[in-house]
């Protein structure tokens, strides 16, 4: 039986007496993965040259910016972008390198609308410009069939969507309780992609079963209901919103528990709704205590007791929890 | 990769001791819960022990009554510690680990405050905290809390240097660099000082990216022989390491020279970050490898931001580097590719 051997293990084996200080650094060269270091080495070569004349190319233009006419500077964009776009096709979009130039042409194409907008003073929105920036790459995103392409397309669209709530939504409807919903409402989109996600690997598009879509985009709509939570805890406002945001993380636990069986994913969504529920009852305590007529340094003293057991007990379900469910997720998993 | 049987033969090795010491580590593996469930019981319990803190203070301050003097504080602090290592030499859980680990470094902060605060000196409080520090490290397993109050012990140190401005700073600063290298290329026995070793190097270029973050030629201070001595402890071990860990001879004399070269041109940080990549290299370490990409881009791009010239002339410079850079990558790719 051969055993594999890594950098840890030969500190194990230091530690234990076996392997002399003096021939340490000879047994980790023989571990060393030499044909991947010499790579590395020749990459990172090349990616510090590029970044070099990338930089001086930017640093010139920079330079130059300010007395370039603007027809000048959207033909410069442009031309970036039709380079970038003809390099892609010409290496191919399925290949890294190509995929990269695409997203590139589309990047830039964000900064060809802005520069529109900074000489040509409309007066539109910020979300308008980012709603844009998505419909204009959208066939470039469609022919791609990259998972990192639709998540900068997803995250041009979250970045409309929130900018659209802060500065039509709150304004027209000002107070804390709209600022809550606004939150949460932010969270449709990572939602909506984390449904189209599915719907891909469901329909056998296998470009979309990366596991950091799912957990990315997962991440992001657990945050913004948390966030709601929070806020509605903390400003004693819209408990439904609490509720709702409790159910769609329980909802969230029982897809990736067992509908689609996902550790990682289960974990993400179980640890923000214990962190739902630890504040909760934080809260919970914190308002009892309101009505204690106790001095003051005892009074906190308690409080913060309370706190504490609280938040280890919650800690000890959910380690508990996560212990159980990870070998029962891990059989359900196709 | 090599497996135990080829290394074994490599260095005259006793199998079977090998393999005995491996397997109680390949058991101890094969039940720790994935990086991300402990990511989230860590965040637990480092909450929970901020609320365990706040409880004790509460607890302190109605017992003695007083926030006025530093005294009591210094008491809380090593109880602090006393109780978090003993916990931590007994926790069982992930959570438990950190929950102490918290309470102990929690402890030698408050301690070594308290007594900044009564010595009126910040050079006591850094070896106070560095003696807490050692104690804790010396008495514990656990590598996040070494890491932890290792870097809190260098943080004390680093303040009271900074305080006492000594002309010979940068050298100071420069020092860990060939401490961490050493720890990491030749380890002691029984214990593992690995997390500490992390710390030591990365603890020189980001001290000297602090206090000189730019050239270092330009300042005041640069005119001294200090920073070259600095900019020489970086070059210094690279080249050691690049001369005890790289073969063939040939490789190992361009390496050099060109670790020598542009050691000489970056600022001090330039060096020691050059020091971690040739570390990472030699060790075959890929997180090593990733902390010493960030800590020399980052020295490049304070290199070239506080140049001092114009935007136009910073493009030349840029441009030209680039040229010479992928031309080097071109050659050597050539070479490779020939042999």
């Amino acid at each position: 039986m051969t055993q594999q051997l890594d950098l840890a293990s030969l500190y194990r084996l230091r530690q234990a007496g076996i392997l002399p200080a003096a021939r340490f650094l000879e047994a980790a060269r023989l571990l060393r993965d030499d044909a991947f270091w010499t790579r590395w080495g020749h990459h990172a070569l090349l990616g510090l040259g590029l970044a070099h004349i990338l930089a001086g190319i930017i640093c010139f233009f920079a330079f130059n910016w300010a007395d370039m006419p603007p027809f000048t500077k959207f033909v410069v964009i442009a031309a970036g972008i039709v380079l970038c776009a003809l390099a892609s096709w010409l290496i191919g979009i399925r290949r890294p390198a190509g995929e990269a130039l695409l997203i590139g042409a589309s990047v830039l194409a964000g900064v060809l609308l802005a520069v529109i907008g900074q000489v040509y003073q409309t007066g539109a929105d910020a979300f308008q410009l980012f709603a844009a920036w998505g419909l204009v790459i959208l066939p470039w995103v469609l022919v791609s069939r990259s998972a990192a392409h639709w998540a900068v397309w997803a995250l041009i669209y979250y970045l409309a969507w929130s900018l659209y709530l802060a500065q039509v939504m709150t304004v027209l409807n000002p107070g804390t309780l709209m600022d809550l919903q606004c939150i949460g409402l932010a969270a449709l989109v990572p939602i909506m992609a984390l449904l189209l996600r599915e719907l891909a690997v469901r329909a056998a598009m296998r470009w979309a079963d990366l596991a950091w879509t799912r957990l990315v985009a997962l991440l992001m709509a657990c945050s913004h209901l948390f966030g709601m939570a929070a806020g509605a805890l903390i400003a004693d406002v819209g408990i439904a919103l609490i509720a709702v945001a409790a159910l769609l993380l329980i909802a969230a636990m029982g897809i990736y528990g067992r509908i689609l069986p996902h550790f990682a994913a289960f974990a993400t969504a179980c640890a923000f709704l214990a962190l739902l529920i630890a504040a909760s009852g934080w809260r919970l305590i914190a308002l009892g205590f309101e009505y204690l007529p106790l001095p003051e340094p005892e009074r906190y003293t308690l409080l913060l007791f309370l706190m504490v057991l609280w938040c280890v007990a919650v800690a000890f379900v959910l380690q508990k929890l996560l212990r159980r469910a990870k070998p029962w997720i891990d059989e359900g998993r196709p | 990769m090599t497996d135990v049987r080829e290394l074994c033969a490599h260095l005259a090795l006793d199998d079977s001791a090998i393999r005995e010491a491996l397997a109680a580590d390949g058991e101890r593996r094969a039940q720790e819960m994935p990086w991300y469930v402990k990511g989230v019981l860590g965040i637990a319990a480092w909450i929970a022990s901020v609320l365990v803190v706040a409880f004790g203070m509460f607890l302190a301050a109605s017992l003695f009554a007083s926030w006025e003097d530093a005294d009591p504080f210094i008491l809380i602090g090593l109880v602090f510690l006393a109780v978090g290592i003993w916990m931590l030499r007994r926790a069982k859980s992930f959570f438990q680990e950190q929950l102490s680990t918290a309470i102990a470094l929690a402890g030698i902060g408050l301690a070594g405050c308290a007594v900044a605060l009564l010595a009126d000196h910040l050079t006591v409080a850094a070896l106070a905290v560095s003696g807490l520090a050692a104690l804790g490290i010396a008495l514990t397993r656990d590598g996040i809390f070494q890491a932890l109050s290792g870097t809190l012990a260098v943080s004390f140190v680093l303040v009271a240097l900074l305080d006492t401005n000594i002309p010979a700073l940068p050298l100071w600063l420069a020092l860990p660099l060939p401490t961490g290298c050493w720890l990491l290329t030749s380890p002691p026995l029984r214990k593992d000082l690995r997390p500490l070793a992390v710390v030591l190097l990365f603890a020189a270029p980001l001290a000297l990216l602090w206090t000189d973050p730019g050239l270092g030629l330009a300042t005041p201070q640069a005119q001294d022989w200090v920073p070259w001595l600095a900019r020489l402890t970086g070059i210094a071990t690279a080249c050691y390491i690049l001369w005890a860990g790289v073969r063939p001879a040939r490789s190992r004399a361009i390496l050099m020279v060109a670790a020598l070269l542009i050691g000489i041109v970056l600022p001090p940080a330039g060096s020691a970050g050059l020091a971690i990549l040739a570390l990472a290299f030699v060790m075959g370490s890929r997180l090593l490898a990733v902390g010493g990409i960030i800590v020399t881009g980052y020295v490049l791009t304070a290199f070239y931001y506080d140049l001092g010239t114009t935007l136009l002339m910073k493009s030349g410079m840029l441009v030209l580097a680039g040229c010479v850079l992928t031309g080097a990558w071109f050659l050597l790719g050539r070479k490779d590719g020939a042999r």
